[in-house]
């Protein structure tokens, strides 16, 4: 009960973060970008791979700890908050209107996005088995 | 309000996909994630809907975008639990599962976000922007 009230807090501030990254980095990429590269999600990107390198931290780190503390925080920090904080539903959302308007920008968007948080991911996974 | 419109729907969104994630199965690798490829196709879906139908102006601005998109949706959809269960399932030597995985995302989430635009559109009896 108390891990899922965490979990909704969690998940609210995580949306709310989100929606900060986005009202600071939007603004300002549409003001250093310059042509195709406007159309690239920069902030979906920066949110969407930060989020993964830290969940592969904290998940790291509760499959090495099972007691039952590292799980809750595993629910509440990682369920709750970067799991709200990341979006896999606005990452196809762009994804669509870019193969719409501009296929090269997308290949670069989803194998960037991917390949950035694949790496970046296992990277987290093993500094939190560390921890 | 517009702040605790997207806390609020955030935290639904989350608690949801919580609540989804200890009822219906553990996603320990090596299985398929099912759980989370489930959440993702039907938030790419709902969103698709919802940014159709707010472009027409048949959804209300003022709450629908933070409640419905940056919150609810935003919030159900995972792209950090998506990006590791694949690294798990790679690094327990179930490629072939992870990949598949990866690529059945991917191209899975694209086509849902069109359905509900395309559903949406119907609905609304015109072509709506597409603005992303």
């Amino acid at each position: 009960m108390w891990v899922g009230i965490g979990v909704f807090l969690a998940g609210g501030l995580g949306a709310l973060s989100r929606a900060g990254v986005d009202a600071l980095v939007k603004p300002w990429w549409s003001r250093r970008a310059t042509g195709p590269s406007k159309a690239f999600p920069a902030s979906t990107f920066l949110i969407n791979v930060s989020g993964a390198f830290v969940l592969g931290i904290v998940t790291g780190y509760a499959v090495k700890n099972v007691a039952g503390g590292a799980q809750d925080f595993a629910s509440i920090v990682g369920v709750g908050f970067l799991g709200a904080y990341t979006t896999f539903s606005t990452e196809e959302w762009h994804s669509l209107g870019l193969l719409r308007k501009n296929a090269a920008v997308e290949a670069f968007n989803v194998l960037g996005s991917l390949g950035a948080s694949l790496v970046l991911a296992a990277l987290g996974l093993w500094i939190g088995s560390l921890l | 309000m517009t702040i605790l419109a997207i806390v609020v729907g955030g935290g639904i969104g989350a608690t949801l996909r919580y609540l989804l994630g200890l009822g219906l199965a553990p996603a320990t690798p090596p299985h398929f994630p099912w759980v989370t490829f489930v959440i993702n196709m039907v938030g790419a879906f709902a969103l698709g809907a919802v940014m159709t139908l707010l472009a027409a102006h048949r959804l209300p601005g003022p709450w629908g975008k933070p409640f419905l998109s940056t919150g609810l949706i935003g919030g159900f959809t995972t792209w950090s639990h998506f990006i590791v269960e694949s690294d798990q399932l790679i690094g327990a030597l179930r490629s072939g599962i992870g990949i598949a995985y990866l690529v059945v995302s991917i191209v899975g989430g694209v086509l849902a976000a069109a359905l509900g635009a395309r559903l949406a559109e119907l609905r609304v009896g015109h072509p709506a922007g597409r603005g992303a």
